[in-house]
């Protein structure tokens, strides 16, 4: 055994103490905070399904885009993600982690209705930003990305690498489960599914799941996506090359997101009371400012524009992909592709193609139509608790079909 | 990696978690810090009934502490009596496990933990 600084005398007294203290007793205090007393928060006891139509911009739902990779060997969707996902945010990780400090209103939210003492989960935390949102809960943060997860060191939770779809929780145990931006990197809806399913695992009975993606239907942003649009892309992520720190960079969109972020924390608070939370959404008239932290490193980077808003289309069949363009999520230039695959140092040398040449790293993503997320929560054998639009996101919070009796209609 | 955290984590490996010996995951090579961080009585005495007590006895053991009593302490304890609440708190939430490996007590993977982050991605042959 390793040698612990713990004084051996406290430990001592804490045995002893501990020994001496009766069998656990049910007291009028405790159970007053208990989990299974309050399980309906301000965010279960709002509107159901339905929220999601009524948020969104779009209401038609096509139907010809169902993804037919299902097919494919997971070691290839894996491969293809490991390319075009995993090794991509472990390149652009500093850079990635500079943009994300606000968290969704929606995902805030979320997490201020859970009870103190509540165990949560945040299934791809990133650089963590959400773990410190309600201080009265204990998170536990995982993340593919071992670069991502350095930058997540908030002292009062923990932080782990692991894959969405294996993960290390024991099941049942936790509270309550966040996974925000994720589940729409994964290229096979089984594997999207899957995912829904294994953060459904992680709670308990009646322990809900916000799971937060990327909507297709994003007429109010400037990248042109919208209903009926390709639905499996590769977005690009540009790092500067003449960049001195990514935090200089953000300075600009950072200031303006201040001025806008005390606006929206009043209206969130105010909503707190009993507006439904989609109403929120709804009223959100502020999408170019307040818009994805996604975009902001994508519009940041890229003054044209022009890649952001023509991103390539992938090939519904992600084997094709994978067969045709090994490797890297990145395209140009050439020495950029040889970064990604190469890891989060390599970067520093990019500029060496061309004093001027910026890398361009591409993710994959999977946009999904207004009500595929809640289709894919049904697969999983979840229920929907209630859902939403938020600027550009669908978002659902789920439980487990079999403790749901509020819709199925 | 909180001692509290290993509470709540077990293999990775799939055919693993169905299994009894997966959980608690065993501490091996372990160096320990103590992190100060300030105490929040409420969310400890709400955290007591979701920890899966024999669990974190086995752990606490494992991790070189004299052996836990067989049963929790209940809330009252925790609430009138201050110094068993930091007690837990040290053990809990200061504890790190900041170096080492957990080891999976039916497939004996070793799962590696480096500046207090265990990584949990397995190999191919695993998944």
């Amino acid at each position: 055994m390793g040698s612990h600084s713990l004084p051996s005398a406290s430990a001592a007294d804490a045995v002893a103490k501990l020994a001496a203290a009766e069998a656990l007793k049910s007291t009028a205090a405790f159970a007053a905070s208990a989990p299974g007393s309050s399980t309906e928060t301000a965010l279960g006891t709002a509107q159901g399904a339905s929220a999601a139509g009524d948020a969104g911009p779009v209401t038609a739902v096509p139907s010809s885009d169902t993804p037919s990779v299902a097919v494919d060997p997971e070691a290839e969707a894996e491969a293809y993600e490991r390319a075009n996902v995993h090794n991509v945010y472990e390149a652009i990780a500093p850079h990635f982690s500079a943009t994300r400090y606000k968290p969704w209103p929606a995902v805030a939210q979320f997490l201020h209705a859970q009870q103190p003492g509540y165990v949560g989960l945040d299934v791809g935390c990133g650089n963590g930003k959400y773990l410190g949102v309600n201080k009265n809960v204990f998170m536990v943060g995982s993340d593919r990305s071992a670069n991502l997860v350095a930058h997540a060191n908030e002292l009062a939770n923990d932080v782990l690498v692991a894959d969405g779809l294996s993960l290390p929780f024991r099941e049942g145990r936790a509270d309550f489960a966040i996974c925000i931006a994720v589940i729409h990197h994964m290229s096979t809806r089984t594997r999207r599914q899957e995912a829904i399913r294994q953060l459904l695992k992680c709670v308990r009975p009646s322990g809900q799941v916000m799971v937060y993606v990327w909507a297709l239907e994003q007429g109010e942003s400037r990248r042109g996506w919208d209903e009926g649009g390709e639905q499996d892309l590769l977005v690009p992520w540009v790092l500067k090359s003449q960049q001195p720190k990514p935090k200089k960079e953000k300075q600009p969109k950072a200031s303006k997101q201040k001025q806008k972020w005390p606006q929206q924390q009043q209206q969130q608070t105010h909503e707190q009371a009993n507006t439904p939370m989609q109403q929120q959404n709804h009223d959100s008239t502020e999408p170019q400012e307040a818009i994805t932290a996604k975009s902001v490193g994508e519009k940041e980077a890229t003054p044209t524009s022009s890649s952001i808003l023509s991103p390539s289309s992938v090939p519904k069949d992600a084997s094709m992909t994978i067969g045709g363009g090994t490797g890297a999520g990145v395209t140009e230039p050439a020495s950029a592709a040889a970064a990604a695959v190469a890891g989060p140092d390599a970067k520093t040398d990019t500029g060496d193609a061309a004093a001027n040449a910026d890398a361009v790293f591409q993710r994959y993503y999977h946009l999904y139509r207004n009500g595929e997320l809640e289709e894919d929560v049904l697969a999983a054998r979840g229920a929907v608790v209630m859902s939403g639009y938020e600027r550009d996101n669908w978002w659902v919070v789920a439980t487990h079909a079999t403790n749901d009796d509020t819709l199925q209609d | 990696m909180k001692v509290m955290t290993l509470n709540f984590l077990t293999c990775a490996v799939k055919n693993c978690k169905s299994s009894n010996d997966s959980f608690p995951l065993h501490p091996k090579e372990a160096e320990l810090a103590k992190d100060d961080i300030e105490i929040n009585p409420q969310l400890l005495i709400n955290v007591l009934p979701r920890i899966d007590w024999a669990a974190l006895r086995t752990t606490s053991t494992e991790l070189g502490f004299p052996t836990l009593p067989e049963q929790p302490p209940s809330p009252e304890d925790l609430q009138s009596d201050e110094a068993l609440l930091k007690e837990l708190h040290e053990l809990l939430m200061e504890t790190q496990m900041m170096e080492g490996k957990l080891v999976c007590g039916h497939c004996g993977h070793e799962y590696a933990v480096k500046n207090g982050v265990a990584n949990f991605l397995l190999p191919s042959h695993l998944v």
